[in-house]
């Protein structure tokens, strides 16, 4: 474990946040989660398993605010991803450029049959998994 | 059926049948009017989440688990039904061998349980509870699930029983 890492992105942590705010409880809570699992566990994060792992007390907006820091460019502690499902239990990975793409165009293109998707934001989901910054301070 | 029934017990003088059924037919439209927005739509506020259920009333020792639907964080979606009537998903072996090589770290969102009822009388019974959330919940930050199932009941006592039984896993503020 690279403790002088993990030390620093806490800090980091605290200076964005302050240490009494319920986003850096957050924050710390998802990244001790994810030092503390194994890591062939950690492939699919949901927002269900995130609130599982952080309790009950920090309000879903304080957890929403926490996770969208976590997957920023200054404290890159989980990598985004998103999947496509318009059937119960079918999920299909997404590429960011699909998304992206589906972003500016307002349709987005059917991962299999190629077609378009209008009303996609409802059939789009995301989910995480731990960065490669976590697999750093882990080594 | 698209009915709702307003029941009245009359009791024994019917004379003002009339007059108490409009009563209660206008305490009906208030209640919904003062529930609903437009389109008769729930008002946020008085939507009762039964979300938080499911995960709650697994890890209890409530009833017996015969039906849940989770994910792992290995990336996984499982469904798994018990088929004899007596034995609980908890304790079933292959069951309690994979939620212990997960730590336990299951997500679930879909759940039934039953009960034995009536015991201790002639008539023993098992009512059912089904909460049906759907697994691209567990990807919403506040995932809502407004409905209960509630099957097997031989009559009103063992829907009252299996409803105390749920309100006893949802907040105080928000009790069906």
């Amino acid at each position: 474990m690279n403790q002088k890492l993990k030390e620093q992105i806490i800090t980091r942590f605290a200076e964005d946040w302050g240490r009494k705010s319920p986003q850096y409880e957050v924050c710390v809570k998802i990244f001790d989660y994810l030092l503390s699992r194994p890591i062939n566990q950690l492939k699919h994060l949901t927002y269900g398993s995130l609130k599982n792992a952080i309790g009950d007390n920090p309000s879903d907006t304080d957890i929403l605010k926490a996770t969208q820091y976590l997957c920023g460019d200054r404290t890159p502690v989980l990598s985004l991803h998103f999947e496509f499902s318009d059937k119960e239990d079918e999920f299909i990975y997404l590429e960011y450029d699909e998304v992206r793409w589906a972003k500016s165009t307002g349709k987005l293109v059917h991962p299999v049959t190629g077609e378009d998707i209008d009303n996609y934001e409802d059939k789009v989901f995301m989910f995480f998994t731990p960065s490669p910054l976590i697999s750093e301070i882990r080594s | 059926m698209e009915r709702i029934e307003i029941r009245l017990d009359i009791g024994s003088d019917a004379g003002d049948r009339e007059l108490s059924f409009n009563q209660i037919r206008r305490a009906f439209q208030n209640l919904v009017s003062r529930l609903t927005i437009k389109d008769y739509k729930l008002k946020k506020e008085n939507i009762v989440n039964l979300f938080s259920a499911i995960d709650d009333l697994y890890r209890s020792s409530e009833g017996r688990v015969c039906e849940l639907a989770f994910t792992t964080e290995g990336g996984s979606i499982k469904r798994e039904r018990m088929r004899r009537s007596n034995e609980c998903l908890r304790t079933e072996a292959y069951h309690d061998g994979g939620i212990k090589a997960v730590d336990g770290k299951i997500s679930s969102y879909r759940i039934a349980a039953t009960w034995e009822h009536g015991a201790d009388t002639s008539l023993v019974t098992q009512p059912e509870l089904l909460l049906p959330g759907y697994s691209r919940m567990l990807s919403e930050i506040t995932p809502i699930l407004m409905d209960a199932d509630i099957t097997n009941c031989a009559g009103i006592e063992d829907f009252n029983f299996v409803v105390n039984k749920l309100n006893d896993f949802i907040g105080n503020e928000s009790k069906t």
